[in-house]
């Protein structure tokens, strides 16, 4: 059985398959069928428990192309994502054979969904980049599709390529600093790559330019700071797949690959550095935009972007543990998080939180299951979302700057105020627009009761974890950091509570203090806008100026020099011309005239004159034989017949 | 008594009969389904052909009914072909006459 571990993922493969050629006659129940190839998947990872725990690793490759082999890995890291992502994927297909229940195009929805899951798999046990790279931008392919499910919409399509377009600014880096690792060590595989590094064959400035670039494409893949800008926009795809972005694949597969590569990072002071600054930004500035967020996915949205700052902050300061750690809790709370709004969407209408309220009274088991969520994410005691923010701020405290442990804890209490916000405005007080609430059909509950459940105790897997990677210590115990985290999350959650629910404070009191920065962030700081406008439209400029400077000055400067230099050529041949050349064309000139005077004569009489003689023939039978040419075809019929008729009495002897 | 009195000469007779009929109809007919009932009909005269022959001539088991269904076969196929071209001919003309067809003139 264990050497049979790299076919695994095949009942993916399956499903995808069945789901790819019966998808039409399948509609909805595609999503069970692909559920179960994931469960399966999921269920035969888990028989590898015994070998992965006992510190195997298990390797299995073959020759691909002379020099690159093909390879698939499991180890405690790639075993537990596996596990992590397996089970999201089937919960989430299971969500949306109900949620995708009357939509148009289900085939393609689906097989794009499971591919999404099945490259996510490959992505996780590859042995090597150019697999890993492989499966990435298979991704990409899936997340361009899907974010523009809805293709008839505008916005969708639009969604759809900048999705693509701006995750593939990432990707191009991404493949130069995987390039960068192969020229310096002659292979795609991760444990020959570590190894060269840490034998000292690759230096620390190609070590440090390789990670960089590589770090370039999760910035890309992973929505951070500067290339954030495409997960908002990723909303307008059916929200089963922003769960599927946010939670099992995509942004995830940035942060694995970051946690795969991380002996690599490890040794690189400068790039821990650079991604330290992008994470703390990015915490921050997504953070702010979403406590102003009226889209009930949008909020969720920029809480990713800055749930996944946290991470990388953590991977900015050595702390590769923690950020897994809460890539697997926030895969569970955020897929939770968009399940349940999708169940509140689908009940409501509206994705518009200023349109609900009051929601609670009609989605009893979704408004738990959100609260757990919710609760989860705040970095409330006793829920996993506690358990991993709590690792990555001692780590940021004892290993990283001062400055972005504060930003954290300022993010901390954000969090929990934009969190509560949200619950608050959907699920309490009154109805703020007339919609007929109704709890969602059970398979859409089972997958939120299950993450519930996980996103309760998903933190106890710290300790397991810690086994399974062979970590024997994390960043120190300290209170001080522990108790200020919690009272950051119990400020945000007090200030929500205050202005939200009990209404104590009103915020229309403030307008005039708050509306200056609400537009500011509900623009997204400008930020896409300055790169629509400005970067898009000076770089097609500036490109436009290159092109034209090296075709004016290079091409046609070329052009211009060789038309130049054939002038004085010409101008010395012009004078042999004139003497030499002339003379003598003259005088053939004259013979030719002789010549031609006589031939002109019998052309004239001899061969027009056989020529005309052809023309008149050739007329005179066309008409004739216009008449039999009549295009009926029975008239051709009896023709033959009679040629028939005629050849066989000749051959019978009759004439 | 009936029996004896009939042998191969009586069935190509019979087949040539038919055969005729079916090229005067080819030939007369003004509409393509009736062309095509007769471009039938002489199939079928040269399945009687092979048939009569196949009983009468020694030494060949029966290769004359093998080829009378092949020629069934062949018969079917062009059937519907013909009809399918007909279906096409009419969608665009409107028309089953042949009369009216004179493309082949061009």
């Amino acid at each position: 059985m264990g050497d049979l571990f790299w076919l695994y993922p095949l009942p993916l493969l399956a499903a995808l398959i069945i789901i790819f050629i019966f998808g039409d006659q399948l509609q909805e129940k595609s999503g069970l069928i692909g559920a179960v190839g994931s469960g399966l998947v999921f269920i035969l990872s888990i028989t590898l428990a015994p070998a992965v725990f006992s510190g195997d690793k298990l390797v299995y490759s073959f020759q691909w192309f002379p020099g690159v082999n093909l390879g698939f890995r499991i180890d405690g890291l790639s075993w537990i994502m596996l596990i992590v992502v397996t089970f999201l994927v089937s919960l989430i297909l299971l969500y949306s054979y109900s949620y995708m229940e009357h939509e148009k195009g289900l085939r393609r929805f689906f097989s794009f969904m499971v591919l999404f899951g099945f490259s996510m798999v490959q992505l996780i046990v590859a042995d090597n980049l150019l697999q890993l790279f492989i499966a990435w931008e298979i991704m990409g392919l899936c997340s361009y599709s899907l974010i523009g499910f809805y293709f008839e919409k505008s916005s969708a399509a639009s969604a759809g390529k900048k999705a693509f377009l701006t995750t593939k600014v990432g990707d191009v880096f991404m493949l130069l600093g995987i390039l960068v690792l192969y020229a310096a060590t002659g292979s795609f595989n991760y444990d020959e790559i570590f190894s060269a590094a840490s034998s000292g064959l690759i230096s620390l400035s190609e070590i440090a330019l390789a990670t960089l670039f590589i770090f370039g494409g999760v910035v890309g893949k992973s929505a951070q700071f500067p290339l954030h800008i495409w997960l908002p926009d990723a909303m307008e795809g059916p929200t089963p797949v922003s769960a599927l972005i946010h939670a099992a694949a995509m942004v995830k597969a940035g942060m694995y690959l970051m946690i795969r590569l991380y002996p690599l990072y490890e040794v690189s002071e400068f790039t821990l550095k650079i991604i330290m600054i992008v994470g703390t930004i990015t915490v921050l500035f997504a953070a702010l935009m979403a406590i102003f967020a009226d889209d009930f996915k949008q909020v969720l949205a920029f809480s990713t972007i800055s749930q996944l700052g946290y991470m990388t902050v953590a991977l900015g300061c050595l702390g590769a543990f923690p950020a897994l750690l809460h890539v697997i809790n926030h895969a569970f709370f955020k897929a939770l998080l968009f399940l349940g709004a999708g169940s509140v969407i689908h009940s409501v209408g509206t994705g518009d939180i200023r349109k609900m309220g009051g929601v609670f009274k009609y989605q009893k088991i979704t408004g738990s299951a959100m609260l757990l969520g919710t609760l989860s994410i705040a970095g409330i005691p006793g829920f996993s979302g506690f358990v991993s923010k709590d690792e990555i701020l001692l780590q940021v405290y004892e290993h990283g700057s001062l400055f972005s442990y504060y930003i954290l804890l300022l993010t901390g209490m954000l969090t929990a105020f934009y969190m509560f916000r949200l619950y608050f405005m959907v699920f309490t007080r009154e109805k703020r627009s007339d919609y007929h609430g109704h709890e969602s059909p059970v398979s859409m509950l089972i997958p939120l009761v299950l993450l519930g459940i996980a996103a309760v105790f998903s933190g106890r897997l710290k300790n397991p974890l810690m086994g399974l990677l062979n970590i024997t210590e994390t960043a120190h115990h300290n209170n001080i950091v522990v108790y200020s985290s919690v009272a950051a999350a119990l400020i945000g959650i007090v200030g929500a509570l205050l202005i939200y629910y009990l209404k104590i404070i009103d915020i229309k009191n403030y307008d005039s203090v708050i509306s200056g920065p609400k537009k500011f962030f509900q623009n997204r700081y400008y930020f896409d806008y300055f790169v629509e406008e400005i970067i898009c439209k000076y770089f097609v400029k500036i490109s436009g100026m290159i092109t034209m400077a090296i075709e004016r000055w290079i091409f046609d400067g070329i052009v211009i020099f060789a038309a130049k230099s054939i002038k004085i050529i010409s101008n010395y041949t012009k004078v042999a011309d004139q003497y030499i050349v002339d003379g003598f064309v003259n005088k053939t000139a004259a013979i030719t005239k002789t010549f031609s005077g006589i031939s002109n004569f019998i052309d004239i009489y001899i061969f027009d004159g056989a020529v005309r003689f052809i023309e008149i023939v050739t007329v005179r039978k066309g008409e004739i034989m216009l008449y039999w040419n009549n295009g009926k075809i029975q008239t051709y019929l009896l023709w033959t017949v009679v040629g028939i008729i005629l050849i066989v009495s000749l051959i019978g002897g009759v004439f | 008594m009936i029996t004896n009195s009939i042998g191969l000469s009586q069935y190509l007779l019979l087949s040539s009969l038919i055969f005729s009929i079916g090229i005067f109809g080819v030939l007369t007919k003004k509409h393509i389904i009736s062309v095509l009932f007769s471009i039938e009909l002489m199939l079928n005269a040269v399945n009687i052909n092979l048939v009569a022959f196949n009983k009468f001539l020694p030494d060949v088991f029966v290769a004359g009914q093998i080829f009378a269904l092949f020629i069934i076969v062949v018969a079917a196929a062009e059937i519907a072909i013909g009809l399918a071209i007909s279906i096409v001919i009419f969608r665009g003309k409107g028309t089953l006459v042949l009369e009216d067809f004179n493309l082949l003139k061009h």
